[in-house]
């Protein structure tokens, strides 16, 4: 079970701190990848490879994430409305890398917009996207779109 | 021209990065604290209200000799407030709603025992602190009597009590303090999230 766990880690380490990034401040990062591990490592025996690694861990990251890390998640949302206002000027849009566009984007997002948004570009489908959130089908089908319309309004024209 | 999807290279390259190597040993102990904390703070409820009864029945039953009624009678509200109370704190941690392990259900999950806390804490005062209170005092005043023999409690026995009222006083406004700087504000952020999920 121990190596089994490891291997998981080893290969999808990666995606747990992206989670983390998403959901702390700079500071508190370390602190939520470990809550993550701890919670991964106690609910391992429900992963019994049915479902996709990826599915897994959004499952439990998403959760560890957005129901634990209250602080954190509070003042993520002060840094979304600062970015979101600063979003209102396409002026400050040119010339910036795909990961500085991604990062922004991500953060003016709502949490539960942003870990569709994460499911989606990682490659989940809906199906998977809805049994790890607990929305309809339907439901994150729409968000996705709505997504895709948002993204574009903000950065078509301007990239 | 840039879309949505064009992003999912990026992410794929921020999934990627290298990360540090995990020390194990550490999640694992990690792990068996918290389930040692959990645990440890059940123990502590439990064997302080077993404590609280078993004393009780002790001082009244087997070392006062023959006690009167209303000795009894204190020693009996005592008891089953001491039950009621570790029932209360039983309740509180357990949630009727179903985990499917989705994030809906956990956040519902989480709503439900927070609702029970907040709830709890608003009634603190008329469903514990006031009743604790008029037991505690009962309870001290047949003891009194017991010992003494006497009815009219005595100067030092007075100033007890009010030391008393005024821990419970403090013990008030500390609840109130962390339901209106914790519990609520976590509640509002769960209430949030479920909507943004149901929207």
């Amino acid at each position: 079970m121990a190596a089994e766990f490891e291997q998981l880690i080893k290969v999808h380490g990666g995606r747990i701190r992206a989670i983390a990034r998403r959901y702390a401040d700079t500071d508190a990062v370390d602190d939520l990848y470990q809550e993550i591990l701890v919670q991964l490592w106690r609910s391992i025996d429900s992963f019994r490879g049915d479902a996709k690694p990826e599915t897994w861990i959004y499952r439990i990251g998403l959760n560890t994430a957005l129901t634990s890390v209250r602080k954190q998640i509070r003042l993520r949302e002060g840094k979304a409305a600062i970015l979101n206002s600063q979003l209102g000027s396409e002026e400050s849009l040119g010339g910036r890398c795909q990961a500085e566009i991604l990062s922004e984007f991500m953060d003016s997002l709502a949490d539960v917009d942003s870990s569709i948004m994460m499911m989606y570009l990682d490659g989940l489908n809906g199906q998977e996207m809805s049994s790890v959130l607990g929305m309809k089908l339907n439901a994150v089908q729409v968000r996705i779109n709505r997504l895709k319309k948002m993204f574009s309004d903000r950065y078509l024209e301007v990239e | 021209m840039m879309e949505l999807d064009d992003l999912k290279t990026t992410w794929k390259k921020e999934v990627n990065m290298t990360t540090q190597t995990v020390d194990f040993n550490s999640i694992k102990s990690e792990v068996s604290k918290l389930d040692k904390h959990a645990k440890m703070s059940w123990s502590i409820e439990a064997i302080g209200a077993l404590f609280g009864i078993f004393a009780t029945v002790i001082f009244t039953w087997v070392w006062l000799d023959s006690p009167i009624i209303f000795t009894q009678v204190v020693a009996v509200i005592l008891i089953l407030s001491l039950v009621y109370s570790a029932r209360l704190f039983f309740g509180i941690q357990q949630a009727e709603t179903q985990d499917d392990w989705t994030l809906l259900a956990k956040i519902n999950i989480q709503i439900e025992k927070r609702e029970k806390e907040v709830k709890m804490l608003r009634n603190l005062a008329v469903m514990q602190l006031i009743p604790m209170f008029s037991i505690m005092t009962l309870a001290s005043y047949a003891i009194y009597i017991e010992l003494t023999g006497m009815i009219l409690p005595s100067m030092t026995f007075m100033i007890g009590w009010v030391a008393g009222l005024v821990y419970f006083i403090f013990l008030h406004f500390h609840n109130r303090s962390h339901l209106n700087n914790k519990f609520l504000p976590a509640l509002e952020q769960l209430y949030k999230l479920k909507k943004q999920l149901n929207d």
